[in-house]
């Protein structure tokens, strides 16, 4: 039994995906941070573009043709920043997230599937009515019943995934030792035997909702039966797979596997040199078949992960510790060693680029720009590569890894990530197990001036236009042949060389903390002299952690409670309520008095605030009294300036009305209406400081600075 | 310039004590010991004048709060009937209570009518909509105030209901004028 309580929780992204989920036009980052499930909008901000040394002294001079030479130039930026929506603890962790589009759902957006341990999946989706996640079915595939091999590893223990296919045909879980589970997602009119009733509840839902139109969609489940296929059916030697994924721009469901009839081992090299071999089989569902496309023998045997490129590369990314590898659609490979171990572990023919001495365990990889194709990689110290492709025609023929530079971002990141999605418009979220989670921008330089990835019209409408790699899943279903030629003949004309090094900037956005990963905790006793301290704890606790890794490590402080920091302290005896008043004088006579909407008046100089502060307490005689002070700076002096009711006055509360220029006192009895002027000073303390009011139980007043 | 507004019951005998107030510029809410609710306007030239609405003066109410969202110029009442349920006037008004305690709400330039209006928010749902039955039998929590405000930081806020009981604080965060949801 495990009795517990959670004190903090989880902050480490482990996974991301980027989908429409709220509605068909948002554009959401669902983050799963081991247990607990965030969705995410994204909201563009303008921020002043911070200044480092180099560009100090940049003057509006050369820009303007005026004399004022003097006016420091400031940059405005556009700064997405991540708004959390809902989030929701999950009964169990996450192991994969992916998106899928099924019909029918409530909001008319996609759905998110989940994959959980050992291996179960949850297909949700979002319900605008009640604002909440709904789960729409959950499958299971931890069979305990089915007697495995004595030999065989427990569920636990695998390597367990979850891939989807680009075009949401269907969604593969592969656990156990070799075995897939296959869901099939229910496609638009698309299967033969659903055809015609897949027509009949076309018919009923537009006309009319009267005899409950989808009655008959919500009886079919978005996806159709599930069946698991153990991996050696397809192909006898697929005993140790690694991993695998759907490919995009194929007609029907295609994934690409890396796998071997003996597991690798670098202890046992001389045996089993490069083993594992990459296969490209399409399935077809209906039938429950599968076919052979191509397959790549002879690969390197640190080669761990398939990664899916869309147009205008295609094929797939095959990455290792030593070397990175592309395999074509038509099923050329050709690769590029990163290291010197490369030649040494693998005979498999490589371009050498050995120079750069990179170390590829732990990197990430994820799609960076959709119109050159380029790839953008994250190594296992946060250091960004990008990896740019040569193309001839439609064929690939050289790939070249390029790191960029500090000037231009290469260091950002702290750590590395654990996840990275593309969130389109020049940002990608990185979700990081070891440091904070950031989303980054990034941008193309060309002929020195910096070009905006995203026009204008983009920032405004930021989450509403969709995402342009829709357009691109959309084209593959409808399209026959594939046939984009006039696309591919705009890219291989702009496109054909490499992007040259130093083409791209990276900048951070927004970032969400992470303590994790926490190695030690201990319990420290407040130390700050300044506390506010409560009667009944003299002595605080803090909670100190240490939290990070490499060059994100740190020491973080958890508190119980927020502390606020006594700066002035004045004893106001038996106030009973306690009241700012911040009020503006009035148009002179003669001036249009549309104070209130002149952003400009009310930023100018002569317009005067006060800043008074009306008590409201228990008098001597017993009864209650109004007290006006005058705040200076962080000094209170009562003062009788003003007209306001004072004796015998019960207070229930001050406010300004007409644009600020009336204050009302409004008693118990009555409510009085004072003009500004009345109240006395004519100039006013023109700081506008801000102030936080306490009172506490016995009546005393702080004032805290902030 | 200086302005004294005496607050009366209507007949003029009884007096009549403020308990609490809200303000929205140009807006002034105020309820009364009689859980009457009095609203005033401030006009251009700086005088507050009474806005008379029947719809508002004529029920009993026993929370009232004005909130301006930041998205929007019109100002809203929200205003809590003694049996526990919620009105949401446009104007500033509230809406004569039904049986229920209900919440209404009203849009300050549309007095007459309540733009919404849930009943049951003494029981504290999850999920706040206009159309509420009461299934079980749950006990009512007895709420003394409500306060509509929004919360948020610099890059996006979200208007709030907060209804206080006697025990803890319950925050609701408005989706849109069909529904509210809860959120602990």
């Amino acid at each position: 039994m495990q009795c517990y309580t959670e004190l903090a929780p989880p902050t480490a992204v482990t996974h991301a995906v980027n989908l429409h989920f709220l509605s068909p036009k948002a554009n959401n980052l669902v983050v799963a941070k081991s247990s607990l499930l965030q969705i995410f909008e994204t909201k563009s901000t303008i921020t002043e573009v911070a200044t480092d040394g180099g560009d100090a002294g940049e003057h509006a001079s050369p820009n303007l043709d005026t004399e004022v030479a003097d006016v420091p130039l400031e940059r405005t930026e556009n700064t997405a920043k991540l708004v959390l929506v809902a989030e929701y603890p999950l009964a169990g962790n996450v192991l994969s997230l992916a998106r899928v589009k099924t019909l029918n759902t409530k909001s008319r957006a996609e759905s998110l599937l989940v994959a959980f341990r050992d291996a179960k999946l949850s297909l949700v989706e979002w319900d605008p009515e009640t604002f909440s996640l709904n789960t729409i079915s959950i499958h299971y595939y931890e069979n305990p019943d089915v007697p495995g091999a004595p030999w065989s590893p427990d569920l636990k223990d695998t390597h367990n995934f979850l891939t989807a296919d680009p075009a949401s045909r269907c969604a593969a879980l592969k656990f156990g030792a070799h075995n897939l589970a296959i869901l099939p997602i229910r496609q638009h009119g698309l299967t033969e035997d659903d055809f015609d009733s897949d027509l009949d509840v076309e018919q009923d839902e537009r006309p009319n909702g009267v005899n409950g139109a989808t009655a008959g969609d919500t009886q079919k489940p978005p996806y159709l039966p599930s069946f698991v296929l153990p991996l050696t059916q397809l192909d006898p030697a697929l005993t140790h797979p690694v991993h695998l994924a759907f490919l995009h721009e194929y007609r029907e469901p295609t994934f690409g596997i890396v796998a071997a009839s003996q597991a690798t081992a670098p202890a046992l090299l001389p045996e089993r040199k490069d083993i594992l071999t990459y296969t490209v089989f399409t399935l077809d569902l209906e039938q429950k078949a599968s076919t052979t496309l191509l397959s790549v023998s002879g690969l390197p045997y640190d080669i761990s992960k398939v990664v899916p490129l869309p147009r205008p590369i295609g094929g797939a990314l095959l990455l290792g510790g030593n070397e990175i590898i592309h395999v074509s659609q038509a099923g050329k490979a050709i690769g590029v060693a990163v290291n010197e171990f490369a030649k040494v572990s693998s005979a498999f023919p490589l371009t050498d680029q050995s120079e750069l001495a990179l170390k590829l365990e732990g990197c990430s990889v994820e799609l960076l720009s959709e119109e050159t194709g380029d790839v953008l990689i994250i190594l296992d110290d946060g250091q960004i590569l990008t990896l740019t492709f040569t193309l001839d025609g439609r064929i690939v023929s050289g790939m070249a890894l390029q790191p960029v530079s500090r000037e231009n971002g290469g260091h950002i990141l702290k750590c590395r990530a654990s996840c990275l999605v593309n969130l389109g418009r020049g940002r990608i979220f990185v979700g990081s197990e070891d440091a904070d989670s950031v989303m980054m921008g990034w941008a193309t330089k060309s002929g020195g001036q910096y070009t905006r990835k995203r026009s204008q019209d983009e920032a405004a409408e930021d989450g509403d236009s969709s995402l342009e790699d829709e357009d691109e899943i959309d084209d593959v279903e409808d399209d026959l042949y594939n046939d984009t030629a006039p696309a591919i003949k705009k890219i291989t004309a702009a496109q054909a060389e490499a992007t040259p090094l130093g083409t791209y900037l990276f900048r951070i956005h927004d970032v969400l903390p992470s303590i994790a990963p926490i190695r030690d905790v201990i319990v420290n006793p407040t130390a700050d002299a300044r506390r506010i301290g409560s009667a009944k704890s003299p002595m605080e606790m803090d909670i100190l952690v240490s939290s990070g890794r490499g060059r994100a490590g740190g020491v973080t402080t958890l508190n119980r409670d927020l502390s606020p920091v006594d700066l002035a302290q004045s004893t106001l005896e038996s106030a009973r309520g306690l009241w700012a008043v911040h009020a503006r004088k009035q148009a002179p006579t003669g001036l249009v008095t549309d104070i209130g909407q002149d952003t400009e008046a009310n930023l100018s100089s002569d317009v005067d605030y006060d800043q008074y502060m009306v008590v409201c307490r228990l008098g001597p005689g017993g009864s209650e009294e109004t007290v006006v002070y005058e705040v200076n700076g962080s000094e209170v002096q009562e003062t009788s300036k003003g007209e306001l009711q004072r004796e015998d006055a019960s207070t229930i509360n001050i406010g300004t009305l007409a644009k600020g220029t009336r204050v009302v006192q409004v008693m118990s009895t009555e409510i009085r209406t004072y003009d500004f002027g009345e109240l006395g000073l004519p100039n006013g303390s023109r700081d506008r400081a801000n102030f936080v009011y306490l009172r506490t139980q016995h009546g005393s007043n702080l004032a805290c600075g902030g | 310039m200086d302005q004294i507004l005496p607050v009366e019951d209507e007949d003029g005998e009884t007096e009549v004590h403020i308990i609490s107030s809200s303000f929205s510029d140009p807006y002034l809410l105020i309820l009364c010991d009689d859980s009457s609710v009095k609203l005033f306007q401030a006009t251009d030239s700086g005088e507050i004048e009474e806005v008379e609405c029947n719809a508002i003066s004529s029920a009993k109410w026993l929370s009232a709060s004005l909130f301006q969202p930041s998205f929007g110029s019109e100002v809203y009442a929200f205003l809590l009937t003694p049996e526990g349920g919620l009105q949401v006037s446009y104007c500033c008004g509230m809406m004569p209570g039904v049986s229920l305690m209900n919440l209404q709400i009203f849009s300050l330039l549309q007095l007459e009518e309540a733009s919404y209006s849930a009943a049951g928010l003494g029981f504290l749902p999850p999920l706040l909509t206009e159309d509420f039955s009461a299934r079980r039998a749950t006990g009512k929590a007895a709420i003394t105030e409500i306060l509509a405000a929004e919360l948020g930081d610099a890059t996006s806020k979200s208007p709030h209901l907060i209804v206080r009981t006697f025990v803890v604080p319950f925050i609701f965060t408005l989706t849109s004028l069909q529904g509210a949801y809860l959120h602990r």
